[in-house]
Order: C-alpha cells, then structure tokens, then sequence
C-alpha cells in the first residue's frame, strides 16, 4: 500500500470546496486501485487529500486521467499544489 | 539586515528600461554575458508583454522577470534581481515573494502546464528551492564552459 498526501491552497470558502469535494466524491469512488480518499484541512485555505493506494502503479495510472488533470481548477487552487507519496510499512491493525 | 520593505509589481513599459539595464550590468558577468544586451533589449521592446513584471521597493526598481505560455508549456524569462545591494537572506526573500507572485499569475489562467526554463549551474539551487527539477544540460549550451540547463516544474504534479 502507498500513501499519497496532496496538499493545496484553494481560493474557495471552506463550505464550497466541501461541497465541490463531495460532488466530485462518486467519480473517486470509480478510480481503480484507490482503497481510500480522507479529506482533511491543514489550515487557513489549506487543505491535504490523503490518499491510500493499492500501489503505486495504482498512482500511475490515476495521473493519466482526466479527473488528475482537473484537481488544481476545480478547487481554484492559488498555488501549485504539493505532493508526498509515502510507502507503508506495515499496518497496526488487519 | 535592513528591514524588508513591502513589494509591489508592474508590467513592464518604456519607462522602465534604463533602470533594467542597469538591473542586467549589475549582473554580468557573473550570471549573464554582456553581449546578452542587445538580445535582452530586443525582448523588452518587442515581446515583453503584461506578464513580464517589473520589481519595485517603494518607487526603486529592483527587479524584473516574467512569463509567457507557448506549445503548451510556459516559461520564465529574463528573471534578475539588483546585484550587490540587499544581503542574501533579503534577496531570497524578495525572490521568494516575486517568484510567487508569477506563479500566481501562470495559475491565474488556469492553464496548469509544465514550468520550463533554461538557466545555469549557477541558478540550479535557486530554482530548487522553488520546485524546480533539471530534466537536461547540454554541454557548452550558452557558449564554452557554461552548461545549459533546462528544469522543469509541474503546476500540477497531480497529473
């Protein structure tokens, strides 16, 4: 499994990009490989979607689709957004 | 180190230009070549256009540099600041907030292309520090000795 942090600054209010994150929420729902999707708030108009992956071939692909391509617009981020991708070790509980 | 003054940003026009030109000697030969100044006076009166910026503390002009977007790409250009008056950690700063701010703007028409530039060793570093990777260097590329470099940064690395 792979862990993979995106973290943006958006331009939205807190309750619009909640309400954009769950209109979006279905078509994540389909995306082959992603075992699960949190959304989070890192501060002010600061946000990290923390995604764990099946594997990182799992990431490859997704970076090719068109829901990837439109992250940045449709959260009207300010800046270029960053990543992390993290391996997990090991898991506490099964 | 003397306090930061607040920054603010102008398209270029005429009026700016001898001060640019003085910006670009402060400048050589370390990170430009004087023979660079005609090919950057050709930039500033022919293709400079509302995204090549103009750096100003208070009413002195400091800095410039800017972007432009082409096959699917943008690029920065020109990009320098005045040599030998601010300390380094001042420097940075105001190249951090000047290099925000054109990002800001490339963001702002929600093209998410690939940044690509082409400097030097020299400014490998400094464009680290902003994201920047080196995907080539090409040998002898601006003239013998001076390599080529050519770094790439993903406005949307998602993709």
């Amino acid at each position: 499994m792979v862990l993979q942090i995106i973290r943006l600054k958006s331009n939205l209010s807190e309750e619009e990009l909640i309400k954009r994150a769950k209109d979006r929420a279905p078509q994540f729902e389909l995306i082959p490989g992603l075992i699960q999707k949190y959304y989070s708030k890192v501060g002010d108009a600061s946000y990290a979607g923390v995604y764990v992956w099946e594997s990182k071939e799992s990431i490859s692909a997704f970076k090719e689709s068109e829901l990837a391509k439109s992250i940045p617009a449709a959260y009207e981020v300010v800046e270029a957004p960053d990543i992390e991708i993290l391996d997990i070790m090991f898991q506490l509980r099964e | 180190m003397s306090a930061s003054k607040k920054l603010s940003f102008e398209s270029y026009n005429d009026k700016f230009k001898k001060d640019i030109l003085k910006l670009f000697y402060s400048n050589c030969p370390k990170y430009f070549d004087p023979i660079d100044e005609n090919e950057l006076i050709d930039f500033l009166d022919n293709y400079a256009d509302e995204n090549y910026l103009v750096v100003l503390e208070g009413d002195k002009v400091i800095g410039c540099g800017g972007h432009y977007t082409k096959d699917q790409k943008h690029g920065i250009a020109w990009v320098f600041f005045e040599r030998y008056v601010f300390g380094q950690k001042k420097l940075f700063h105001y190249a951090d907030v000047f290099y925000k701010e054109i990002e800001r703007r490339m963001i702002a028409e929600k093209r998410f292309f690939d940044v690509e530039i082409h400097t030097t060793k020299l400014m490998e570093r400094f464009f680290n520090r902003y994201g920047f990777r080196t995907i080539k260097i090409e040998k002898d590329g601006f003239g013998k000795g001076l390599h080529a470099y050519t770094m790439k940064k993903p406005l949307n690395p998602i993709a």
